[in-house]
């Protein structure tokens, strides 16, 4: 019987973790080149998920027919362009005016575009929660039993999905130029531009990216749990505690941190106690910084004097 | 060179990744003069300045201060042991005006408790009048006493690095770490700067000066060390290191690459 | 001169306002609408040590005030049994100890992370926000969870404090307090060494300001504030519960302090004063459009409250009325009596 338990939460901890991953990737692509904590990204999760639901819930009105899995891509992608779109907004907008001011004032400006993003929403879609339509979640909450662990579709879709975009990602950015141009912009800028790289399209790009890629977790999650306009908060702080795990700035970092994360809180859930579980992220936030605040595969980085 | 070695450099190396910024460089400066370090560009003289100041962290190596080995010791211990400085590109407290900077400086020898500033309890006056009254002081040694109310954003360059100087004497340093200081300058403001370190040494202090301008290296220095690629090439008085053939090679080789 | 009469002028109105205000229609109400306000003015200028003085946003700002009013409640009651008010301690004992507990979770926090860059901060805080709020939510032994805890009210020389009036002039001992300290602190050499710190680390460290000590005085000082008007909230609601202490009172007392100008006592000081009293005014705005009851406004304060950090911060990032002590000016008796520096240190 122990082991099950084990296998058991093993699983539903990789697939969480996954999630956080997801949006772990985004916050350490966006520090990774610009030194800045995206606070607004949790939203961008946020919004992607909603966008997911819109696209489903249109599909279920003009195309009731179309089967699971090209609806389920359909929403994906309409949540992953929304989000990019939100997310090159916001740098646009609200950052980069905003470059050459003092770090607190970026901050502030990310913090108080949180809030106004979580309002809109609350405004446009009401408090309650909603689920993504019947049809998909029951669906994908079948599956199959190995011995006494239950397997369930949306598990596996969660893990493959987003373990094959981390694989992309890592693809795109160690061999296509754009991501050797990106990494060029996030060690040095100045260089970068003078071997003719646009640094404000690549952190544009950058800005896309991270937002897709947390549409993604956004559908995902919605897949496995009912969404609200304020899982963003939630989300993002544990993303943001994986992604300083893992080592801030490195995306391989961004994806052990969120597994190892997931991983965690659901032993700590299984094994200690469910109510206290949001609190094993904070404590290992804590660990993390007194100990080795480079995380576990970042570098520690020196103030250019 | 019977003088008392004040800082001493011993096989310092800093890394930057696979890049050797300062290789295994050693030097003692004496108690009292100035001593100077040249080179190139990128030599790695300010990288030797930051792990002086503690600003970055040794390799390996070993620093000593006074005999005291001061590797790893953070700035403010360093400032409290006697050794302050100033850097090439200007930090100044922008949003302060020019007295506010220097007392800042001064209040590392006359501190204001927490609880005495917070409730103006007794020893708060005098530890504030203290740090006015040094920072005036100060002021007027590099003559800026009549812009004190001003925000030091708002001086002219020259008087920047000037108050750059007054803020770092404040701590009341017995060895000064100058980074560059006439970077910039004017031919006047120049003059004007090296009679003020003139000054300084009459104060008994002792400068340690990163400076590319080498006529100004020559007319100020008791000693010079010269460094490139991150290596110390040679030492000796100005006018042993202008005879030296390494130095004038390096020198040479630069102005052809520039 | 001037400064002074103005200061003398304010206190004596804040001094007879309770009989002002209750002399008008709804005076009761009145009175509990300028005690908010002030209670939010002694937060702002807590916070405003934090952040705008030594630059550290704290997003946990709204826990420290959370345990000030849970310690009090504890330490007044012994615990979650409602015990007779008699049985726990004075409430003027459990100042001090709100305080300091607030205080010292502000040092345990602000220690490991304070040595690290200023983002960090911001979420190791706010994950503290998260956690003191779990807490005060489930460890029912202590705080009796979603519940919450009755207070009684303060006790001096025997009369119980029940009347606002009353409790006015606690509040506004504490705040008078409060703003007396934090101007006292702005205007010496560790006000000095915050804007440093804010200005640039490095020089100040270069400097022999001792950087993490600086910013541990400015945090812990944050909290402790926070904890102090923690306990006055408690006895002056009467019954502490975990949504008082919610991450959006963290926002809106930010906002309070950037609206009003970052790092300005004065312009603090209006922020939260104006923000305070919006939602009153928002309160009062269907009614006066004649939609009473139409529509809750509570959600678009908060958009607000968002929109108008990002334009601050875009437009006018000083704020309303913006620090003026970085003119404070310094005037030597007799400036051509300035002594000659070369004796001394050679001395």
């Amino acid at each position: 019987m122990e082991w099950e338990l084990l296998a058991q939460q093993v699983l539903n901890g990789l697939t969480i973790g996954s999630m956080y991953a997801l949006i772990a990737l985004g916050y350490t692509m966006v520090y990774g080149i610009l030194q800045l904590i995206n606070f607004a990204h949790g939203e961008v999760f946020m919004v992607g998920s909603f966008a997911g639901l819109g696209t489903l819930l249109v599909i279920e009105k003009v195309a009731p027919g179309l089967s699971l899995v090209p609806a389920l891509a359909l929403a994906l992608v309409a949540a992953m362009a929304a989000a990019a779109v939100l997310g090159v907004l916001i740098e646009r907008v609200a950052y980069r005016p905003l470059r050459h001011s003092p770090r607190l004032s970026l901050l502030i400006t990310a913090l108080g575009l949180s809030i106004l993003l979580q309002n809109l929403v609350m405004l446009l879609v009401g408090t309650e929660d909603r689920a993504y339509p019947d049809r998909f979640t029951e669906a994908l909450q079948e599956g199959f039993d190995l011995g006494a662990v239950h397997v369930a579709w949306q598990q596996l879709l969660t893990l493959g999905v987003a373990l094959a975009f981390m694989a992309g990602l890592t693809w795109m950015v160690q061999r296509t130029r754009l991501g050797k141009a990106m990494r060029a912009t996030a060690q040095d800028p100045v260089t970068a531009g003078l071997m003719g790289i646009e640094a404000d399209r690549i952190v544009a790009l950058t800005f896309a990216m991270g937002s897709a890629l947390a549409a993604v977790g956004g559908v995902l999650f919605g897949l496995n749990y009912s969404i609200n306009f304020f899982i963003g908060t939630q989300a993002g702080l544990k993303a943001f505690i994986a992604a300083v795990l893992g080592g801030i700035g490195s995306l391989p970092g961004a994806v052990v941190g969120g597994l190892l994360l997931g991983l965690i809180e659901a032993l700590g859930a299984g094994y200690v106690s469910g109510t206290w579980k949001d609190v094993f992220a904070f404590v290992i936030l804590a660990v993390v910084l007194v100990f080795r605040p480079a995380g576990l595969l970042g570098r520690t980085v020196v103030e250019k004097v | 060179m019977t003088a008392p070695v004040l800082l001493s450099l011993r096989e310092v190396t800093r890394h930057f990744g696979g890049l050797v910024a300062v290789d295994r460089l050693s030097f003692d400066v004496p108690e009292g003069g100035v001593f100077s370090v040249i080179g190139p560009n990128g030599a790695g003289k300010t990288t030797a300045f930051n792990l002086i100041s503690g600003l970055v962290p040794l390799s390996s190596g070993e620093l000593a201060f006074r005999g005291q080995a001061i590797a790893g010791a953070k700035p403010y211990h360093l400032a409290e042991l006697g050794l302050a400085r100033t850097f090439q590109n200007i930090r100044l407290f922008g949003g302060a005006t020019v007295w506010e900077n220097v007392a800042i400086a001064a209040a590392l020898r006359a501190p204001t408790g927490f609880f005495q500033a917070m409730w103006r309890l007794s020893g708060f006056t005098e530890s504030r009048e203290a740090q006015e009254k040094a920072a005036l002081e100060w002021l007027d040694f590099v003559g800026l006493v009549h812009l004190r109310n001003e925000l030091s954003r708002n001086l002219a360059y020259g008087q920047q690095r000037r108050l750059e100087i007054a803020r770092a004497l404040a701590t009341k340093p017995s060895l000064l770490l100058l980074d560059e200081p006439a970077a910039g300058m004017n031919p006047r403001e120049t003059e004007d700067l090296v009679a003020l370190i003139g000054r300084i040494r009459e104060l008994g202090l002792t400068v340690l000066l990163i400076e590319h301008d080498m006529p100004l290296v020559m007319r100020l220095s008791d000693r010079i060390a010269v460094m490139n690629f991150g290596q110390k090439i040679a030492e000796g008085t100005p006018a042993e290191v202008q005879a030296h053939p390494e130095v004038i090679r390096a020198y040479l080789g630069d102005g052809d690459e520039g | 001169m001037r400064a002074l009469v103005l200061r003398v002028l304010l206190v004596a109105g804040l001094l007879f306002l309770p009989a002002v205000l209750l002399a008008l229609p709804q005076g009761e109400y009145q009175l509990d609408v300028a005690m908010t306000m002030l209670l939010y003015v002694a937060l702002a200028l807590g916070l405003n040590v934090t952040v705008g003085l030594a630059g550290l946003l704290d997003l946990g700002y709204i826990a420290f005030f959370g345990l000030g009013a849970y310690a009090t409640a504890i330490l007044m009651h012994g615990g979650p049994a409602q015990a007779e008010a008699s049985w726990g301690w004075s409430y003027w004992m459990a100042v001090p100890a709100a305080v300091a507990v607030a205080g010292l979770a502000g040092l345990v926090i602000g220690l490991p992370t304070l040595r690290l860059r200023g983002d960090y901060l911001a979420i190791v805080t706010l994950a503290f926000g998260q956690i003191a709020k779990l807490t005060e939510n489930n460890w029912d032994a202590l705080t009796n969870g979603p519940q919450g805890m009755e207070v009684g009210k303060p006790i001096l020389f025997g009369l119980e404090l029940r009347a606002g009036w009353q409790l006015y002039y606690i509040l506004l001992l504490f705040v008078l307090l409060v703003w007396w300290s934090v101007r006292n602190l702005n205007k010496s050499a560790i006000g000095r060494a915050w804007v440093a710190i804010r200005e640039d680390e490095i020089a100040a460290a270069s400097t022999g300001v001792n950087v993490p000590r600086v910013k541990l005085l400015a945090f812990v000082t944050g909290a402790a504030i926070a904890g102090l008007v923690g306990s006055f909230f408690a006895v002056k609601q009467g019954f502490v519960s975990p949504p008082s202490f919610d991450f959006i009172e963290t926002v809106t007392i930010l906002a309070m302090v950037v609206l009003g100008g970052i790092g300005s006592l004065p312009g603090v000081i209006l922020g939260a004063g104006l923000l305070a009293a919006l939602p009153e005014l928002l309160r009062s705005l269907p009614g006066l459009l004649g939609l009473e009851g139409q529509f809750d406004v509570t959600p678009y304060r908060m958009l607000l409250y968002g929109a108008a950090m990002v334009l601050m911060m875009a437009w006018r990032p000083e704020g309303l009325l913006p620090d003026a002590h970085r003119r404070a000016e310094l005037h030597p008796e007799d400036p051509s009596a300035l002594p000659d520096k070369t004796e001394e240190v050679r001395a």
